[in-house]
């Protein structure tokens, strides 16, 4: 399986900004980040990012499906320099039909990425803004350097002005927040 | 969607051919794990604290998930009311976001534990089906952050009236307000705008 599997993919190394995968896809995607960051989004009409979420820890494995990716148009993009693991050519799903074993590494797979949309949700509806910038440098700290402040505001639901007096409140209380 | 009720549930021809398998020892186990029910309107499904995954199949009434914010609104994360709607939920994903599951109306059900991620490692045909039977859960969560994003709140509105036609009598106003992001006042006042267009089918 792993001979078949490591077949397929190559290593690849993508610029800050560059597009992982984008609505329109002809294809399934599938990623394994071994450096660096990257984020999913959904772009407004006015195109604001509109970050569902960051992704950031080494053998993070992203595969999306193309209906996945196209019917909620979502757009992945490099954050910073990244490392990756490409499948070219197929996916896990369609290896999955003679290598069925894949089946269960799509479901831990993919579970990581609904449980954080999902708790994304949960923050958003139980949290008030300062909770929610702390839970954002709980669950981000390795990152919180690299996002600019107003996209973290963005993602949070918080106005740029809150964050920045948020951001300041923490400081008299003596907690340090991140550079950026 | 009313079930015959005069006819004995067949949970093995279900899983037949819901699963659209002819492993009949795989059929017996899920009957085995499976128990027909009827639920009355305002029910818990499940609710953060669970020790294990929660498996429903919807086979008649509307249920919803939700996360509650601590004044006790319920946010709802999705409707469901297709026959045979199958929710299968990791403990991960009640636990972690705190996901709950309530019925909006009485309700028939199949309830099953332990469930598919359990039953797994003894079938592993099933962690295909759990990725097929993930996708509509995955599109219509999806989706609905797409529609938050890019559409404006009248036509966030029709969206809603497109995609759940079947249970607009069985959703109140303000929880459809509330699920669309809309303001309670801004949606009477789009559906005042959309029965004089003759387009409010509610």
């Amino acid at each position: 399986m792993i001979s078949a599997v490591a077949s397929h993919c190559h290593i690849v190394t993508k610029e800050k900004g560059d597009t992982i995968w984008a609505p329109g896809a002809t294809e399934d995607s599938t990623t394994i980040l071994l450096d660096g960051v990257v984020k999913t989004f959904i772009l407004s009409p006015d195109g604001t990012e509109n970050t569902m979420t960051f992704w950031f820890k080494p053998g993070t494995f992203i595969c999306p499906t193309k209906e996945m990716i196209n019917i909620p148009e979502i757009w992945c993009v490099a954050l910073t320099q990244c490392t990756l693991i490409e499948m070219v050519g197929t996916s896990p799903y369609k290896m999955a039909e003679d290598i069925p074993v894949l089946w269960k590494e799509i479901v831990l797979g993919t579970l990581p990425f609904a449980v954080r949309i999902m708790e994304k949700a949960r923050v958003g509806y139980t949290m008030e803004a300062k909770d929610r910038y702390l839970w954002f440098l709980d669950t981000f700290r390795p990152i919180a350097d690299i996002i600019p402040q107003n996209e973290i505001a963005l993602y949070l639901g918080i106005k740029p002005q809150s964050l920045s007096r948020i951001r300041a409140e923490l400081i008299k209380e003596g907690f340090t927040p991140p550079k950026n | 969607m009313k079930m015959d009720n005069k006819q004995p549930f067949d949970l093995h021809g279900f899983f037949r051919d819901f699963l659209m398998t002819d492993n009949e020892a795989l059929i017996d186990r899920l009957v085995e794990c499976s128990r027909l029910v009827k639920r009355k309107k305002g029910e818990i499904l499940f609710s953060p604290g669970v020790t294990c995954s929660c498996t429903v199949f919807l086979l008649d009434g509307v249920i919803k998930t939700y996360i509650r914010s601590p004044d006790g609104t319920e946010n709802t994360l999705s409707f469901m009311f297709r026959p045979g709607t199958c929710v299968a939920m990791h403990e991960d994903m009640i636990n972690i976001p705190k996901t709950w599951c309530k019925t909006m109306t009485p309700c028939t059900l199949i309830e099953m534990s332990p469930g598919p991620y359990e039953l797994a490692d003894e079938f592993p045909e099933l962690w295909k089906h759990l990725v097929t039977g993930w996708r509509p859960f995955y599109y219509g969560m999806m989706d609905k952050l797409r529609v938050g994003y890019t559409l404006t709140a009248k036509e966030r509105y029709l969206w809603f009236l497109d995609k759940y036609a079947p249970i607009i009598d069985y959703v109140p106003q303000a929880e459809i307000a509330r699920f669309l992001g809309i303001k309670p006042q801004s949606l009477s006042r789009i559906r005042n705008e959309l029965a004089e267009e003759g387009r409010d089918r509610s």
